[in-house]
């Protein structure tokens, strides 16, 4: 639901999966926790974020992405 | 506490773990479809014994296993458990084992706002399907903790809900979690509170420069238990081994069938002999004569056509055979035609419990119809006194439970009369106990023997003296003065 925002906002692509239906998928990437943001930035290490992304300021900050002005 | 829990009126099912004497502590085994949190300090055995849960699952009851780890990578965890001979890898192949690998990942994880643990929750869920398990170890909560530290509340909630949802599929959980002290809070986190049906602890005592490994089962909800901590050790090739603590139970049978002590003349005053199953303690002084009523015990059971078996604490194999050839006995002969086997070791070599594993299974390969443990006091001076006195409780009542004869020696502290520390413990779980004593007439030392106790039987009261050659040992006359055989040289009467 708070991802929603970041999803219209950038030009990112993201990839939902349900860890209920693809356990495998999960079991590969290695999650524990849901919801999980894995963040892909090429040439960047991955990141990743657990929880409900309530607070938008720390996860940009987080990811080191500029905020627009408007979040 | 536990709403799932009231409609378990039936008999709970018991999932045993395979270690034999801790099954027999909570009754035949773990509850099924219920979780037990097992603690302890770091190297307490935490991880052993979770994994031999699933190994003796897979080994012994057919029963496949998932192993979620939060601390090692699996295949660390493989490497370290071929030591006990599980052979983790293969299992993994076959389909009997299935891990989880939640071990610590190289990505940086940041948390922000509410989360939920159904992502472990599908993964061991997935797991579990794919071996169709009936075990699950998670290994260790702390480890979890510590990866979400700043959200305990949020973990609690989501360890309760993983903990229920694996019990509903009927599987048996075994958690660990890590202590901070051996004897304080159950668990750091407080853990147990939220997702345990049972409690188990593990510690590793230090005392008196000694480990002491025990176990102990604090809670075993809806189910009877036994209570205190009981020993257990760690052996290579088999894991945890309890000891079983026979004070449980008092079955063994009392036979009223006379074996020979080995000299005719202590038979007589024995009033026929030692019971066959029973335990003999021989005490006395350094020089009084022990070692040569154990040797005459092997030898005369050794020639009723009867097999022995020696431990031996104080002296070297070559020193026994020497003596024991001294009195007109040939021990190397006996050992030679499968009638006599003497082991010699050093109390300090292992632990008490190992100690008692090692003549338990001895005992149990050459089946001996009489054993002589020489001495019990050397064997006292590398335990605790409490581990001494259950190892005590455990040995009188293995050889009991054999249906073998038992001598034992121990040596008192001052030359004329006094007590030994080991008497006090044993005095009490043997059926019959022979005093040597030095005793001084005049201006002549004698050696004197009685004996104080011989359970369920008539027994000559004198105190009788002997002689020592070379053909063994002699009774004479008893003393005309009854000397005070417990007071010290020095002893003040009061």
């Amino acid at each position: 639901m708070h991802l929603r925002k970041f999803m219209n906002a950038g030009a990112w692509k993201v990839e939902i999966v349900d860890v209920l239906a693809r356990p495998e998928l999960a079991e590969q990437a290695g999650i524990l926790a849901t919801p999980t943001l894995i963040y892909e930035n090429i040439g960047g290490r991955p990141r990743r974020i657990v929880g409900d992304l309530s607070d938008t300021r720390r996860v940009l900050e987080f990811l080191g992405i500029e905020p627009d002005g408007d979040a | 506490m536990n709403s799932q829990d009231t409609d378990n009126a039936d008999i709970l099912e018991r999932v045993k773990t395979g270690v034999n004497a801790f099954d027999e502590l909570v009754m035949g085994g773990l509850p099924r479809a219920r979780t037990t949190v097992v603690g302890g300090t770091p190297g307490s055995g935490k991880t052993v014994f979770a994994t031999q849960f699933l190994a003796h699952g897979i080994t012994m009851y057919g029963e496949n296993g998932v192993l979620v780890t939060f601390e090692e990578p699996p295949r660390d965890i493989e490497a370290n458990m071929r030591g006990f001979g599980w052979n983790l890898a293969s299992w993994r192949r076959d389909k009997r084992l299935a891990f989880v690998d939640a071990s610590p990942p190289a990505n940086d994880e940041l948390v922000i706002g509410d989360f939920d643990l159904t992502g472990l929750l599908a993964r061991i869920q997935h797991a579990v399907k794919a071996v169709d398990a009936r075990r699950v170890v998670l290994d260790s909560l702390t480890q979890l903790f510590d990866h979400f530290i700043a959200d305990p509340k949020i973990l609690r909630r989501e360890l309760f809900h993983i903990s229920s949802a694996l019990k509903q599929s009927g599987l048996t959980v075994l958690m660990t979690a890590e202590r901070n002290t051996e004897y304080g809070e159950i668990t750091r986190h407080r853990l147990e509170e939220f997702v345990a049906d049972n409690v188990v602890i593990l510690r590793n005592v230090l005392h008196r420069e000694k480990r002491r490994r025990t176990i102990e089962v604090l809670k075993m909800r809806g189910s009877h238990h036994a209570e205190g901590e009981a020993p257990f050790t760690l052996l290579a090739s088999q894991g945890v081994v309890a000891v079983p603590l026979s004070s449980l139970r008092l079955e063994q049978q009392s036979s009223m069938v006379r074996v020979t002590s080995g000299n005719p003349q202590i038979d007589v005053m024995c009033g026929g002999g030692f019971f066959r199953d029973s335990v003999t303690l021989v005490s006395g002084a350094t020089g009084t004569g022990k070692t040569l009523l154990v040797t005459n015990f092997l030898a005369g059971g050794v020639a009723a056509g009867e097999k022995a078996i020696l431990f031996g604490y104080e002296e070297s194999k070559g020193q026994l055979y020497r003596n024991a050839s001294g009195w007109g006995v040939d021990f190397a002969k006996m050992e030679a035609e499968g009638k006599l086997r003497v082991i010699c070791l050093y109390p300090e070599a292992q632990s008490l419990p190992d100690h008692l594993l090692m003549i338990q299974s001895l005992v149990d390969e050459f089946k001996p119809n009489r054993i002589a443990v020489d001495s019990l006091s050397a064997l006292e001076r590398i335990a605790p006194d409490t581990g001494f006195r259950e190892f005590l409780i455990s040995l009188t009542s293995f050889i009991k439970k054999r249906e073998i004869a038992g001598l034992c020696t121990a040596t008192s502290k001052s030359l004329i009369g006094g007590e030994s520390a080991s008497e006090q413990h044993i005095s009490t779980l043997t059926d019959s106990i022979v005093l040597l004593r030095y005793i001084q007439e005049g201006e002549i030392m004698h050696r004197g023997l009685i004996v104080l106790k011989m359970r369920g039987s008539e027994h000559a009261k004198e105190i009788r003296r002997f002689s020592i050659d070379s053909s063994g040992m002699h009774l004479g006359e008893p003393f005309k003065d009854a000397p005070n055989v417990f007071a010290g040289a020095d002893a003040e009467y009061t």
